[in-house]
């Protein structure tokens, strides 16, 4: 188990230092998070998921307020 | 297995292993390779028939534990497939021991015409160079062959007596397994005429050499072509070893083991330095701690005794108990343990559903960045920074995943483990067999 752990931190941390040199680099280099977030917004209906979600937290906080 | 390309090396490595052997017989067996070697057509060839020293120590070893020393001679030439019948010691000297004849003969004549020119020869210093570093290189060797206590065949000049009119003969009476006597004349003249030349070259040396060279003395090491390194570097100078149980340091030195090289000589010193220091500082000492350890090991005797009956004394005195179950409040315990223990592992396992929750809102938004990497983006750096995102996405989502379900596993292993040993405490007590 520990060796299991130990295995998966190290290539989780490895993941992320490459992920984040890779959006440093990008964003030194003249990259935009608005570019990213405009594209994912184009790609996907955004508003969707976040109404879904909102309805789902609302959903949750009703019935823990009837229980409680 | 380890391929050995040079019979010297291949000899140092063989004689380390030859433990089984008394120093005379290693003697013999190394002689034995010695002449196999120089029956050879080639090194190649015998060190390919032979494989590795330690393949040949086992063949050696069985040979000698079935017939002895003879068994073990003979088993060389089998290993070897050479015959040294045909073996004669007068004509053989090892290629990289011979005198370099020409060498010595175009530095004398270069030095000389260097001299009736009345000034320094580049030419002769060069040649002077390749015969120190000759020299160097020889030494060296012979430094690893006396670092692994070797003792081949040819007995060099400085490794017999000093000549055969002072005892060497007699002493081969007492080593009749190192005399050769095939080669012994053989060796010696070859050996006076070396001296003979050696001193020839040496005395023109010291007529032409500083007229060479007047700087001599700051240039150090490399000037000084003598005698000494003449024969230092290219006769075979291989230490001998003594007998096992030497009768005498002069009886020693009259018999010619510890005659042999300066590197010997330096050997014997600093064994006779390390000698006195042996008896001196480290005998008594071993007495005295042999004595301390007597009385120590008698008082830890005396005190795990006293330790044993102790503890017997005590388990005599304590009684023995027995755990008794409080009933009322073991089943008040279930009663309240049961909810609050389910609660408790419920909170975990929501604890790790919203971590794996999480892990799954990081990997989706690693897959997102994934897709527009390849739909959506024209900038080389956005698409950079969309890497990122998709691998620090991926990254969480498995950190979140291992550590939601480390958090499940644990956490409700030691809330149940938690639960009973409160339970083992608060409900049970220990009371004496009656």
């Amino acid at each position: 188990m520990k060796a299991v752990l130990r295995i998966a931190s190290i290539v989780c941390a490895a993941l992320l230092v490459l992920g984040i040199v890779c959006f440093a680099i990008g964003l030194i280099s003249g990259g935009s998070i608005s570019h990213l977030v405009e594209t994912v917004y184009s790609n996907y209906n955004v508003d969707y998921y976040v109404k879904a979600f909102n309805d789902a937290v609302n959903y949750f906080a009703t019935l823990w307020g009837a229980i409680f | 297995m380890t391929y050995i390309n040079s019979k010297h090396k291949f000899l140092v490595e063989l004689s380390k292993f030859l433990t089984f052997l008394t120093p005379e017989e290693k003697a013999q067996v190394l002689d034995q390779f010695e002449k196999i070697f120089a029956c050879a057509p080639s090194e190649e060839d015998v060190l390919t028939a032979l494989g590795s020293p330690v393949k040949t120590t086992v063949n050696l070893s069985r040979a000698y534990t079935a017939g002895g020393i003879e068994a073990a001679l003979s088993c060389c030439e089998d290993m070897a497939g050479i015959d040294i019948s045909s073996y004669n010691a007068e004509n053989y000297r090892p290629e990289t021991e011979k005198i370099p004849d020409e060498l010595i003969d175009s530095v004398h004549e270069a030095a000389v015409a260097a001299v009736e020119q009345g000034g320094r020869d580049p030419e002769l210093e060069s040649k002077v160079s390749d015969v120190v570093r000759n020299a160097k290189k020889n030494e060296e060797a012979r430094q690893e062959l006396n670092s692994a206590d070797f003792t081949p065949f040819v007995p060099a000049a400085e490794s017999m007596p000093a000549s055969g009119e002072e005892g060497g003969l007699a002493d081969e009476e007492k080593q009749p397994e190192m005399s050769q006597p095939d080669s012994e004349a053989g060796l010696i003249s070859e050996e006076k005429a070396d001296e003979t030349r050696a001193v020839e070259a040496e005395e023109q040396d010291e007529e032409i050499l500083p007229a060479l060279q007047p700087d001599a003395e700051t240039e150090g090491t490399e000037t000084p072509v003598s005698q000494e390194t003449r024969t230092l570097d290219f006769m075979p100078e291989y230490p001998t070893e003594p007998p096992a149980t030497p009768p005498s340091e002069e009886d020693g030195a009259e018999a010619g083991w510890y005659t042999g090289s300066d590197a010997r000589e330096k050997d014997t010193a600093d064994s006779e330095e390390v000698t006195p220091l042996l008896d001196m500082d480290a005998t008594r000492p071993i007495q005295s701690l042999s004595s301390k350890g007597q009385m120590a090991d008698r008082e830890n005797n005396d005190g795990i005794s006293e330790l044993f009956d102790t503890l017997e004394a005590r388990e005599e005195e304590t009684p023995e108990t027995v755990s008794k179950a409080k009933w009322l409040l073991l089943i008040l315990y279930i009663i309240i343990a049961i909810p609050v223990g389910i609660v408790a592992i419920a909170l975990c396992l929501a604890i790790a559903a919203c971590l794996l929750g999480l892990c799954a809102c990081a990997i989706t938004a690693g897959v997102i960045a994934t897709r527009i990497i390849f739909g959506g983006l024209a900038l080389f750096s956005d698409i950079l920074m969309a890497i990122g995102f998709a691998l620090a996405g991926y990254a969480l989502g498995i950190f979140l995943f291992i550590f939601a379900i480390w958090f499940a596993y644990e956490g409700i292993s030691w809330l149940i483990s938690s639960i009973i040993a409160l339970g083992g405490k608060w409900c049970f007590k220990e009371v004496p067999v009656e």
